[in-house]
């Protein structure tokens, strides 16, 4: 992309937010006219509230958003997940239906995958779909369902053949999830927060019109939802932004952005908090102890040389290299990291990281940490699988043998 | 040689393993974990009634001065089964003291009530912040009124007294004392800690009446003999922890399926269930053999102690968190069991001196020549 | 709970004391004698005695004693350093309790008090370029002519072949059967004709195992154990043995080793010892260290009252070898730069941290890999499932190799 573009570009959308941005607007009337002008998510395809432009001009826009402290679209949670999901597998109704009331945030979403019986083996999903001849009735449990206390609409993965092999029997649906057969419970996690549900749906039912891409196909889409999951992640730091402006429209802001990550509240914690090491070691003096500086180097050593690889993994996909299995590298270096932080911590604090009220180090933080990091190495796929994958995939080892090839019916499973 | 306990010992340990399975499942844990209870009475009664708390006080104080064997042998059983119970603090601390120092008087004064379990003790050693030594104690006496605040001392909202430690201008530069808590001018409070099933408080001694335990001076080598002795007994509930950790992972890794198989045919699982094993079983070697030096009152305590010490706190930590990781997901969750262990683990393992500082104590004794 | 010997025990100890302070040959006597010749003299002067071979009946040569007492002897005996035992380690180990198990009276009378006395040394023919860990998987052949089987193939990793007089070797005799029911054992003189042993040098720099090269190599019918097609169960009765043998010495570097450098090098100018990390490491090998010793006396125990020790004796090897190789490694690092030279004369210990590091990933390998004894205690300690196996049930030759 050549400067001029760049700037042609950028003096186009500062004009166009001179002429339309207005703090005065409600959130949901503003976002409609970024959706309008293609300007909310400016490398959608022109026809649905883009406007075809590379990614790599994003910044540069965002950049212009910020000179005039205009809100932008709403991307927080799993909604990002399923327009791009949409965009990518879902046919023009979809789009018509779902796109723009993303965008404005009036819908939100969540993404029913995870079973109590499938989680390292997503593709072993229980969960059935079954058509009536009118419509999908849809009965299982999902578990580990974030937002989903509050969702609107749910990226639904559910078994409709079982005569298949496991990964051919699986169909994506959208559920709306305020039907009657739809039932979710708060999950509450070992370190006391409640940041997940279990949903059970019983007898719910889908439309046919709202079967996403063939029958069958599920596992190919929901591998489309879940690449989309790390590009999600860096849209929710970019709304991490301290804007403490005045105006309805901010506040309004504000709010959805705090519901919606409500349940990540503690997600620092579960990683380490490597952050606060070198802090909490000078503030006890514990920095003088030869045995924790060298723990801290060691800590310090793997968290840059995981962060550095993480960098070159971005440079190269920048450059237009497709993604690689450094995912997963990543994934098992942050576990590595965390898992060493939290002995770090506790070296540092003693008995003091006991303590989880107001009296504990930090007014409990680090106890939490001692909490949460347990999570790190198995959400989001397992240290095993990690490892299972980075044998095979960068390694080229062989898989191991399987045994759940056959028809899915005939396939050992738990019953749950 | 006969290292291995005799046949009355193995009996107990059936008796005792039999009566925590029927009246200490995780659901009475999960109970005070949950609740706003400090301990579980009910079974804390049973647990007197059985005599435990007796174990190894003489019976000139109506004990039932059995040796300390015994001892360990319940402190496995109560570690297997995660009680929620002051048996620690009351048991391997409190009593421990009176017995190390306590005069005639003293003992006959608290042994027997703490043997027939209507009063609970404590230890307050800790001020916060790091690791206590007698430079950094704040907390003062002066004749037979003491001062100062502590925390966290385990057990120490439902305990009846404390056994105190305070600074002393004199000697090792610490002092001993035994304190009642239900004075007016002791207050306390309820700490919110990493393991809800077992409760902690912070103390504040305002003037409160005190009197002295051992000699002036000698607070800190009672102190350090104390936790050499308890070290032992904590070892022992870690082993007990850990093997319950092993056995939960077992279980589950037989049972569920992901691929078309029982995770149990996975090496990764295999080998990370053959890892705790292994370490178990060294630990519990070393436990055998601080034990033994406890109960013989061997001069290799130190050692030993720091020996069983070191190896229970790693071999616990590593098969409580394994164990999470086995279970995936549902290790997680509030419903499992498996976060108990994990807060037990953490929990033991810095209470009474963290890995570092037993670590250190082990190669100090070995320096100093009692190497066995 | 004590640590005291019963009193026929310590009777029985004060007897081994005495009569190996009268009787261990001197510097003297072994003057001159290279290292087989002195293992030679030292055995069979225990065998006239009757202390060789404790636990072997009377009428073999041993001692009939029990197995307590076959420790302690042990335990006194290896108070002497005498590294060079070591020969008779397979022999007696393994390859006697094999033969005793399966071989004729006859030739039991013939081979096992020659065993005893160390006159003949054994060696065990196992593993082969194809199989190791995966013993089963064996190709070496052995074909029936008649009252003779012709053995063609290769064997690997054959510890003192070149100094052993006899062997035992399993043979595939059935390729197209399922690959355990194709074996059959045997043993062997390993003088016999289109025998051809080559050293291997280890990357220690010694040479104690070798190749082995077997052409139209004949053996007779009634050297074969077991019965035909038996093979692997009578492999089994020797690897079983592989480890019986509890409580003994074992060279290389060890707590004490590395905590007495600790105390004599610096670091930043003060001795390693006060530095924390060091002392941190220290302390957890000592405790490992502690914690294998006293698993050891949990065993002993069991077997002073005559029990068979518990599973808790299946770790010594899986934790013992990392740890050598672990503790060497560290000790290189405390050396700096001068742990790089190895040299008897100039090297701390005469160069044991150096010896230990090279021979260690031997340890983790030799009598079962790490990965093996791992799967080992998984399945038959803890009773976990057996690995999902693609060699069941099909014929050997339909197995998948690496040169399939
Ligand atoms: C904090 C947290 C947040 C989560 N968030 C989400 C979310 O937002 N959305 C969502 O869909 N899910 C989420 N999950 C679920 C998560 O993805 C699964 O828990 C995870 O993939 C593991 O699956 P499982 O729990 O079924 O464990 P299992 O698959 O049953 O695994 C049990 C054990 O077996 C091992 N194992 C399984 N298969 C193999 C193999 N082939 N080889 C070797 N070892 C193996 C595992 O490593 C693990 O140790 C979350 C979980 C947690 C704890
Ligand atoms: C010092 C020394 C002395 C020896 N002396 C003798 C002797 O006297 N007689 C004799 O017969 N042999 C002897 N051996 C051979 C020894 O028994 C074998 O080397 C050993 O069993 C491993 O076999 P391998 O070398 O073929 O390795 P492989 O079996 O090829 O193993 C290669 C790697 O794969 C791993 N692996 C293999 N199978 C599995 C599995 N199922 N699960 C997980 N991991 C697996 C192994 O752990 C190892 O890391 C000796 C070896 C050494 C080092
Ligand atoms: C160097 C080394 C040392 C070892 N040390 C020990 C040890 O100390 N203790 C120990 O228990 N194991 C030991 N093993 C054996 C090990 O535990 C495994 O059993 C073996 O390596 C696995 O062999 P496999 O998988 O081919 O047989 P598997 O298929 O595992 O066979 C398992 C069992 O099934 C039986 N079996 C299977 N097929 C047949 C058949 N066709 N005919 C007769 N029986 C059959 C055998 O009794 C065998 O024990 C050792 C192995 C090696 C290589």
């Amino acid at each position: 992309m050549s400067n001029l573009t760049v700037n042609a570009v950028k003096e186009e959308v500062r004009a166009w937010l001179q002429e339309n941005w207005d703090a005065g607007l409600s959130l949901v009337e503003w976002r409609n006219k970024l959706a309008d002008s293609g300007w909310g998510v400016p490398d959608w395809p022109g026809q649905w509230y883009g406007r075809d432009l590379p990614v790599a001009m994003l910044p540069e826009i965002e950049e212009e958003f910020a000179e005039v402290n205009a809100v932008g679209v709403a991307r927080s949670g799993i909604r990002m997940l399923a327009a791009a999901t949409i965009l990518e597998h879902g046919n023009d109704l979809h789009k018509k239906e779902f796109l723009r009331r993303i965008l404005t945030g009036e819908d939100t979403w969540c993404q029913l995958f995870s079973e109590p019986g499938s989680g390292s083996d997503l593709a072993g999903a229980t969960t059935r779909a079954d058509f009536d001849g009118e419509n999908w009735i849809v009965n299982g449990q999902k578990l580990w369902t974030t937002s989903a206390h509050h969702a609107d609409y749910g990226l639904l993965l559910a078994r409709t053949d079982w005569d298949v092999p496991k990964h051919q029997g699986l169909t994506y649906f959208i559920l709306d999830m305020t039907q009657p057969g739809v039932d979710v419970h708060q999950v509450k996690q070992m370190n006391g927060h409640a940041s997940f549900n279990q949903v059970f749906i019983t007898d719910a039912t889908v439309a046919p019109q709202y079967r996403v891409d063939e029958e069958g196909a599920g596992w190919r889409v929901a591998m489309t939802t879940l690449a989309h999951e790390r590009r999600n992640a860096d849209g929710m730091n970019r709304l991490n932004r301290d804007s403490g402006l005045p105006g309805a429209i901010y506040e309004e802001e504000r709010k959805e952005v705090a519901t919606v990550m409500e349940p990540y509240k503690w997600y620092p914690q579960r990683a380490g908090r490597v952050d606060l090491v070198m802090q909490r070691a000078k503030q006890t003096g514990r920095i003088e102890n030869a045995s924790v500086r060298q723990e801290i180097a060691k800590l310090l050593i793997m968290s840059k040389s995981a962060e550095w690889t993480a960098r070159r993994a971005r440079a190269a996909q920048e450059l237009g290299m497709p993604q690689g299995p450094e995912g997963s590298l990543g994934k098992l270096a942050a576990s590595n990291v965390a898992k060493q932080a939290s002995g770090v911590h506790t070296l540092i604090s003693g008995a003091d990281a006991l303590l989880t009220g107001s009296d504990g180090a930090m007014d409990g933080l680090i106890a939490e940490v001692l909490v949460s990091v347990p999570a790190v190495s198995i959400a989001g796929g397992t240290d095993e699988i990690q490892r299972n994958i980075i044998a095979e995939r960068v390694l080229g080892m062989e898989k191991e043998p399987r045994f759940d090839s056959g028809p899915f019916k005939d396939v050992p499973r738990n019953v749950v | 040689m006969n290292f291995e306990f005799s046949e009355e010992q193995n009996l107990l340990r059936e008796q005792a393993s039999g009566f925590l399975k029927d009246h200490c499942s995780t659901k009475v844990v999960r109970k005070i974990l949950d609740g706003d209870e400090s301990y579980d009475q009910e079974l804390w009664t049973k647990v007197v009634e059985m005599g435990w708390t007796a174990t190894v006080i003489p019976e000139e104080y109506d004990g039932l001065g059995m040796s300390y064997l015994e001892l360990c042998v319940i402190a496995e059983e109560l570690g297997r089964s995660l009680a929620p119970l002051p048996f620690s603090s009351s048991v391997y601390l409190a009593t421990e003291a009176l017995l190390v120092a306590g005069s005639k008087e003293q003992k006959e004064e608290w042994l027997p009530k703490l043997a027939s379990g209507s009063i609970i003790g404590c230890l307050a050693a800790g001020e916060g912040k790091g690791q206590v030594t007698p430079k950094s104690l704040t907390t003062s006496a002066d004749a037979s009124s003491l001062s100062g605040s502590k925390l966290p001392v385990a057990d120490g909202d439902i305990a009846d007294f404390a056994v105190v430690f305070a600074a002393c201008d004199s000697g090792d530069g610490a002092s001993t004392y035994l304190v009642d808590l239900n004075q007016s001018s002791v207050s306390r409070q309820k700490l919110d800690t990493i393991d809800p099933s077992r409760s902690h408080a912070k103390i504040d001694f305002a003037g409160a009446s005190a009197e002295l335990l051992g000699k002036e001076g000698e607070g800190w080598a009672l102190l350090n003999n104390i936790y050499d002795r308890a070290a032992v007994l904590f070892a022992w509930e870690q082993v007990g922890g850990a093997e319950t950790a092993l056995e939960m992972a077992k279980d589950y890794a037989m049972g569920r399926f992901a691929f078309g198989r029982p995770i149990a045919t996975y090496q990764a699982i295999k080998h990370k269930l053959a890892n705790m094993y292994v370490k178990n079983t060294l630990a519990k070697s070393n436990c055998y053999y601080g034990a033994w030096a406890l109960s013989t009152n061997a001069p290799e305590l130190p050692i030993a102690a720091a020996t069983a010490r070191v190896g229970a706190i790693q071999a616990y930590y590593f098969a409580s968190k394994e164990n999470i990781q086995t279970h995936g997901g549902m290790g997680f969750t509030w419903e499992f069991d498996c976060q108990f262990p994990y807060r037990r683990s953490k929990l033991l393992s810095i209470n009474i001196g963290s890995e570092p500082v037993w670590q250190e104590k082990l190669i100090k004794a070995i320096e100093t020549g009692r190497a066995a | 709970m004590d640590f005291e010997d019963t009193a026929e025990e310590a009777a029985f100890r004060k007897e081994a004391r005495d009569w190996l302070a009268a009787n261990v040959p001197t510097k003297e006597e072994k003057e001159g004698l290279d290292f087989l010749a002195a293992a030679k003299l030292w055995q069979k002067r225990k065998y006239d005695a009757g202390w060789a071979a404790l636990r072997w009946p009377k009428e073999h040569g041993g001692r009939g004693a029990t197995a307590i007492e076959a420790v302690i002897f042990g335990q006194e005996e290896s108070k002497y350093q005498m590294v060079e035992l070591g020969v008779f380690a397979i022999g007696h180990g393994m390859c006697a309790p094999t033969m005793m198990a399966w071989a004729t009276e006859e030739q039991n009378k013939r081979f096992i008090p020659k065993l005893a006395s160390g006159e003949e040394i054994w060696c065990q023919m196992f593993s082969e370029p194809a199989g190791g860990s995966d013993l089963a998987a064996l190709r070496t052949r052995g074909e029936k002519d008649g009252d003779e089987w012709i053995i063609n193939g290769q064997k690997i990793w054959t510890s003192g072949a070149h100094y052993a007089d006899w062997g035992v070797i399993v043979l595939r005799t059935d390729p197209s059967a399922p690959k355990h029911q194709g074996l059959t054992y045997f043993f062997l003189d390993m003088k016999s004709p289109g025998i051809e042993i080559k050293p291997i040098k280890q990357i220690s720099g010694g040479a104690n195992f070798n190749e082995i090269y077997f052409t139209d190599v004949r053996v007779s019918d009634s050297q074969r154990l077991g019965e035909v097609g038996q093979g692997w169960q009578v492999a089994l009765t020797t690897l079983m043995n592989e480890r019986a043998a509890i409580g003994s010495g074992g060279g290389g570097v060890n707590f004490k080793s590395v905590f007495k450098l600790a105390q004599n090098i610096n670091i930043d100018d003060e001795p390693a010892i006060s530095d924390k990390t060091v002392r941190r490491k220290l302390a957890d090998w000592y405790v490992t260290e502690s914690g294998l010793k006293y698993t050891g006396y949990r065993s002993l125990s069991a077997l002073s009252r005559g029990e068979i020790p518990g599973p808790e004796n299946s770790i010594g090897k899986l934790v013992g070898a990392p740890k050598q190789q672990d503790m060497a490694s560290f000790a290189l690092d405390l050396l700096e730069s001068s742990g790089a030279i190895w040299d008897p004369e100039l090297s701390a210990e005469a160069g044991l941290f150096q010896a230990t590091y090279m021979a260690a990933p031997g340890g983790r390998i030799a009598g079962g890999t790490d990965e093996i004894m791992a799967n080992i205690v998984a399945e038959r300690v803890l009773g976990m499932p057996q690995d999902i196996r693609v060699d069941k049930g099909i014929p050997f030759s339909e197995i998948p190799t690496a040169n399939s």
